[in-house]
């Protein structure tokens, strides 16, 4: 409708409008007078019929009312934004206040069952007082949770801080840190390549890390616990435990992962090690935890717009890879 | 230089049960000190400001829990650090809130310490023994005012 077909059309001319002008040797132009009066036909093209005022009109009024539509939702858009914003900060304010609220009764019942050794434990036999321990270590297990989840819920709320990150630098912090709970665990810990640099939020970036490096090292009964720290380029090679052999894809992003030897996962619970609070292991055993570190994991690879995943062979070990995505500084980072 | 028994501690916390062990602590430490306890805001406001029968001088130090019932911690805190006569006053709060927004507000009203309530009797025990040694046997408090 907006773009018309071209309209040849014959214009009729006195003369033909473009000669009166003649340019002599010299340079100068000076008007001669037409010798000839016959009629000069000029054929216009790449022209279409001029617009009548009424379709002016409809195009006027359709251009204001796309406006007018684009303007609207903008705004709804806007508050729907004010919305999101002020519903995460009252999610962020309850994770809060019920936290707070649920850990001062625990608090009583901490302290005073403490209080009840201290003055009565000699009114006690031994199966008394252990009953009592038993019920300040679970509160104290209760008060991990509280916090696991808390903490879990902040993480995806609060507002990542990408900046060039050396993860060489980072690995080596927080192998340094997790040596000293360590101590005499005999730990190796192989890196075919240093890491690259890569775009991230370093303090998230550091406790993924953290949580995925002390998981190989406490989910693992072999002298020494034997880690493999390393990353795959699009384009690569990329062999899984299983012995596929598949090229990385060249647009694909760069495969992380962090290998080990240690008690594998029975391939039944591959899917529910990610889920908050689920443990595969009795509380006492493996060092216990509160069984969020790899909900944690997966919550911070994914605000960073990549994916965790895992491999494992039962009794063998098991390797998890993550992917961040590429973005380039300035990029618009993605919110998930 | 005001002698030391006659720093006296206010408690503005409405737990029984986190009173009784922060009691329990301070006895243990045997502070001979005198202690005040206000279980909500209100009381604690109508205590500073019509306390002469009760107590001849401000008190020296206090803590302060945030969650309150009525007039609750934040606003007991931002109403004494306005008050010419009760800023002088140190305030400690002393909460179960580990919210960073919590925090942040308490310094910008100008409060003088910000202390994470602990699970742990033996931590509790510790951060009460800290609380004493720092705000009644290591720093100096202006000449009491009446």
């Amino acid at each position: 409708m907006w773009f018309r077909p071209e309209v040849l059309q014959s214009v009729n001319w006195a003369g033909n409008p473009n000669k009166p002008v003649e340019v002599d040797q010299n340079g100068d132009h000076h008007l001669s007078p037409r010798q000839s009066f016959a009629k000069w036909q000029e054929t216009v093209k790449l022209t279409s019929l001029p617009w009548k005022a009424c379709e002016i009109e409809a195009a006027l009024e359709l251009r204001s009312t796309i406006v007018g539509v684009i303007l609207k939702k903008a705004d709804e858009l806007a508050k729907i934004n004010i919305e999101l914003a002020r519903s995460n900060s009252e999610l962020d304010a309850f994770a809060y206040i019920a936290s707070h609220d649920l850990k001062e009764p625990l608090r009583g019942i901490h302290n005073y069952s403490s209080f009840l050794i201290e003055d009565y434990a000699h009114l006690l036999n031994e199966d008394g007082v252990s009953k009592l321990q038993t019920l300040v270590r679970l509160t104290r297990r209760m008060e991990d949770l509280i916090d696991s989840l808390l903490h879990f819920s902040r993480l995806g709320r609060i507002e990542l801080l990408l900046k060039n990150n050396d993860l060489n630098e980072v690995v080596n912090g927080v192998i340094d840190i997790l040596r000293i709970n360590w101590k005499t665990i005999p730990v190796e810990i192989n890196r075919p390549q240093p890491l690259p640099e890569a775009l991230c939020d370093r303090i998230q970036i550091n406790e993924l890390f953290s949580n995925l490096i002390s998981n190989s090292v406490k989910y693992n009964e072999r002298e020494p616990r034997q880690l493999e720290i390393g990353y795959y380029q699009p384009g690569e090679l990329f062999t899984d435990l299983q012995g596929h052999t598949q090229v990385l894809a060249p647009d694909a992003p760069r495969v992380y992962y962090i290998k080990d030897n240690g008690i594998g996962i029975k391939e039944r619970h591959l899917d529910k090690i990610f889920r908050i609070f689920k443990r595969l292991h009795g509380p006492a055993k493996y060092g216990g935890g509160t069984g969020a570190g790899l909900t944690i994991a997966k919550k911070i690879v994914e605000r960073h717009g990549g994916t965790i995943w895992v491999e494992s062979i039962y009794g063998e070990g098991s390797v998890f890879y993550f992917t961040l995505a590429s973005w380039r500084q300035g990029d618009e980072r993605p919110i998930i | 230089m005001s002698d030391r028994l006659s720093k006296s501690l206010l408690i503005i916390e409405d737990s029984d049960e986190d009173f009784a062990a922060f009691d329990r602590m301070m006895q243990r430490s045997s502070l001979q000190n005198p202690v005040f306890r206000c279980s909500d805001g209100d009381e604690s406001l109508d205590f500073l400001y019509h306390r002469q029968n009760l107590l001849p001088q401000l008190p020296s130090i206090i803590i302060l829990d945030l969650n309150l019932p009525g007039t609750d911690g934040r606003e007991v805190l931002q109403e004494i650090k306005q008050d010419q006569h009760l800023k002088q006053i140190p305030v400690v709060v002393f909460t179960t809130s580990s919210n960073p927004q919590d925090i942040e507000v308490c310094y910008r009203y100008g409060v003088n310490g910000y202390i994470i309530k602990p699970m742990d009797t033996e931590r509790l025990m510790k951060l009460i023994q800290i609380i004493i040694d720092y705000w009644f046997n290591a720093v100096i408090f202006p000449e009491p005012e009446s």
